[in-house]
């Protein structure tokens, strides 16, 4: 699912000349109300309800049906990536989680008035261990609006993930739970 | 491949996968792709590009699920 409260970073970080855009990829949780894309007038169908029940203001691009650009920006179900004007990854996140865009926007539009000032900067590699919102309750609010088999789906999933299998979400879901911030 | 893409059960195949490998995937300072989109709105084709030769972009990848 998406994270509404991008809307907020949009409108506060698009008065300092950031732009920001939506991609509408496969549906994450299919369920028998909103099933997987059998065609792209149904994921244009899909995008439509979300920008509706979301009240979304960001410009929605929709993906191919086959996922070409999901696929070449890794497939995962909610991750963003900030690009600079040279189209370079400059900040990039596994899970959507609006304060760490917030603190990456902040520390690249520094370097832009820096450089500006005259500072002379050299890019370099950096990572951070991000720790995501864990919103159970709207989490599964979302399933039930799928319908009855995403609820399903995703039970029978977090039993599997309990008993170590499936360990590639697992290990994000768990590292994320169990890692300490300091 | 468009069939297993559009998975109509939860977890997908190729989440494993996706989950193992994004940390080494398209890493910050690599150059991104450039695929072809189309607005919701308008239907009109665009590239990220159009977007991104402005200046900072945020992509927010998801769906309505």
């Amino acid at each position: 699912m998406a994270c509404p409260s991008l809307e907020a970073i949009a409108g506060e970080f698009g008065a300092r000349g950031v732009q920001s855009v939506f991609l509408y990829v496969r549906e994450a949780h299919p369920g028998e109300i909103l099933p997987q894309h059998d065609s792209f007038e149904r994921k244009l169908a899909h995008a439509a309800e979300f920008k509706r029940l979301f009240n979304v203001r960001r410009p929605i691009l929709v993906d191919d049906l086959a996922g070409s650009a999901h696929r070449a920006f890794g497939r995962l179900p909610n991750m963003t990536y900030v690009l600079s004007s040279s189209h370079t990854v400059v900040y990039r996140s596994a899970w959507t989680d609006p304060p760490s865009i917030r603190f990456a926007l902040d520390y690249l539009l520094g370097v832009q008035d820096r450089r500006g000032g005259g500072e002379r900067l050299a890019p370099f590699y950096s990572e951070l261990l991000g720790f995501r919102w864990i919103d159970d309750p709207a989490f599964w609010a979302g399933l039930e609006r799928n319908g009855p088999k995403a609820v399903a789906e995703f039970r029978a999933a977090g039993e599997r993930w309990a008993r170590g299998e499936h360990i590639g979400s697992l290990a994000s879901r768990r590292d994320s739970a169990s890692a300490r911030p300091t | 491949m468009e069939d297993d893409y559009n998975y109509a059960v939860f977890p997908p195949e190729d989440d494993v996968e996706a989950f193992r490998d994004w940390p080494e995937f398209l890493k910050a300072g690599a150059r991104a792709p450039d695929p072809e989109l189309r607005y919701l709105d308008s239907g009109r084709p665009v590239r990220l590009s159009e977007w991104t030769r402005r200046g900072l972009t945020v992509i927010e990848f998801g769906s309505l699920t």
